[in-house]
């Protein structure tokens, strides 16, 4: 037997700051976060811009490099908490995605990070730790998914945090990934690369009957997932978004549905070409004809790439574009792609979405598909 | 009610540092990569032969479990940084994925990869998920990896588990 999973309560945490209302006012209305980056010396960088909150930067001030992780993580684990109404958090585990850090420079390993946020807000166990990437916080709510389906667990928590720090800034400045123009435009012909964003979202999934038990109402259920790998090359994704439409096809699978109840597609949507035109390849293999209807949008042109911790945020990004009917827009984009065209998001969009599913996709060929319902 | 299976472990090996260990193309430094690799190739044959996943590739998942995973490469990357000139490749090579891209790539597997992250027994934390993977039927086997690193590289070790549920757990679980 496998239990159906809902989404009860979420926190999440962006450049725009702590809540939803925070991302709906700025994600949803396609205000990009870039600002100048003030928490580390960013003077001998090509690129200067990152999506950081401000208030974010006194984390850093004493030189630490993870410290602000443990405490955006346990913020939006409390929000998750109090929006669900639940009570008992000794009776959660809790699945978080963070960056893995040099001992020179975090002492701590990445899994203590974890326990830190799990002691702070008295929750139980298992206390588990993803590290893969780009894809980790999917990752970490695809197992706890998992957990609630398998009958391992009623509920579990699970998301991830990241902050912008020099570490991370100066390696995708060092490969050229990152945009010098300060603006991420996935999917357009002139974008110029990537940029940073500190994001978290935890959320409190849970079985239909630990819900119906304490009588809550879910926000949205977790209709189905899927985690691929492309085969294909150590550093770049597939020519034709091989893994990227199986993980797609796999999440719609899952849920019992095909490309035709799709409504929206939270892109991964890095604003690299080799991204970009893979990841279009690849849903136009997934999607096939209806590649014409769903419409697509990469968030982090607002919100810049919260790498582990991105596909907690754009998991809550397309649960509230699914409660509020309005579709997220892909800041910037002027000159779509010709080749592999969407249906594009490029201005704030009202329309009932259904079914919204979030993808994300990390070096090594690694593709996570999150495909959430409406409750 | 949990529905988690027993393991069966078909194949398994272990792998340790040093000079004799072969070194993994692309990637340079650290022991990290090769010792996974070589770990894998131990238990499951070289790539370039009849081995073990031949054919199955689409339903293993790769699960690699660490405490601290490249210890070499992340401090390379400090080092970098700190003196403001900084090697590109270490942009990848500092992700643990990276590895595990070039292991799917070789064997053709095209299941889910995680990298976790432990305190304690990263191989019985692997095996846990592996449990999990095998319930949830994302994969019907399970390559589970760990590493540690060494400041002493001979020390380092990699350990590789080819895992599947116990063939009667489908039949003693009955319909779902």
């Amino acid at each position: 037997m496998t239990a159906e999973v809902f989404v009860s309560g979420f926190g999440v945490f962006s450049a725009f700051g702590f809540g939803p209302d925070a991302l709906l006012a700025g994600a949803f209305t396609g205000s990009p976060a870039f600002r100048p980056v003030t928490r580390f010396d960013v003077s001998h960088c090509r690129a200067d811009r990152a999506a950081t909150w401000q208030e974010a930067d006194g984390y850093f001030l004493d030189g630490r490099q993870g410290g602000g992780t443990v405490e955006v993580a346990s913020d939006c684990g409390r929000q998750a908490l109090a929006m669900a109404g639940w009570r008992d958090p000794a009776e959660l585990p809790v699945i978080l995605a963070t960056k893995l850090r040099a001992p020179s420079l975090e002492p701590e390993p990445a899994a203590g990070t974890t326990e830190r946020v799990a002691d702070r807000l008295g929750l139980g166990k298992p206390r588990r730790t993803f590290v893969n990437a780009c894809c980790a916080a999917t990752n970490a709510i695809i197992h706890g998914a998992q957990l609630v389906s398998t009958g391992v667990t009623e509920a579990v928590l699970a998301g991830g945090a990241f902050l912008v720090d020099r570490q991370a800034f100066s390696l995708f400045d060092a490969a050229q990934a990152l945009a010098v123009d300060g603006r991420l435009r996935p999917f357009d012909q002139d974008r110029q690369g990537v940029l940073l964003g500190d994001g978290a979202a935890m959320l409190l999934l849970e079985s239909g009957e630990s819900l119906r038990a304490r009588g809550a109402e879910p926000l949205a259920r977790l209709a189905g997932w899927a985690m691929t790998d492309d085969a294909f090359h150590v550093a770049k994704p597939h020519v034709e978004g091989a893994g990227v439409a199986a993980a797609v096809t796999g999440a719609l699978r899952r849920a019992g549905i095909g490309p035709d109840r799709l409504t929206y597609v939270n892109a991964h949507g890095t604003g690299t070409p080799f991204n970009d035109a893979a990841e279009a390849a690849g849903l136009h293999a997934a999607l096939g004809d209806h590649t014409e209807t769903v419409f697509v949008s990469g968030t982090k042109s607002t919100t810049g790439h919260a790498l582990e911790a991105s596909g907690a945020l754009e998991s809550v990004i397309s649960l509230l574009a699914i409660r509020s009917s309005v579709l997220p827009p892909t800041a910037g984009l002027h000159r779509p792609d010709t080749r592999h065209p969407l249906r594009h998001v490029s201005a704030p969009e009202r329309v009932d979405v259904p079914y919204a599913l979030s993808l994300n996709s990390s070096v090594g060929g690694v593709n996570a598909a999150i495909l959430l319902a409406a409750a | 009610m949990t529905t988690l299976p027993e393991l069966e472990i078909v194949a398994g090996a272990e792998t340790h540092g040093g000079p004799q260990l072969p070194r993994v193309v692309g990637f340079m430094e650290s022991d990290f990569a090769p010792l996974v690799y070589a770990a894998v190739r131990e238990c499951v044959g070289d790539p370039r032969s009849e081995h073990l996943l031949v054919g199955v590739g689409d339903r293993v998942a790769i699960v690699l479990g660490s405490q601290r995973f490249d210890t070499v490469t992340l401090e390379l990357s400090v080092e970098h940084v700190n003196r403001g000139r900084v090697n590109p490749i270490l942009f990848y090579q500092a992700v643990p994925t990276a590895v595990l891209g070039q292991i799917a790539r070789d064997y053709r597997l095209t299941g889910p990869v995680s990298c976790v992250a432990v305190i304690g027994d990263a191989r019985a934390e692997v095996l846990e998920l592996a449990r999990v993977l095998l319930a949830d039927g994302g994969a019907e086997w399970v390559l589970g990896l760990t590493v540690e690193m060494h400041p002493d590289p001979a020390l380092g070790f990699a350990s590789a588990d080819l895992v599947r549920a116990d063939p009667g757990w489908a039949e003693r679980r009955g319909p779902s």
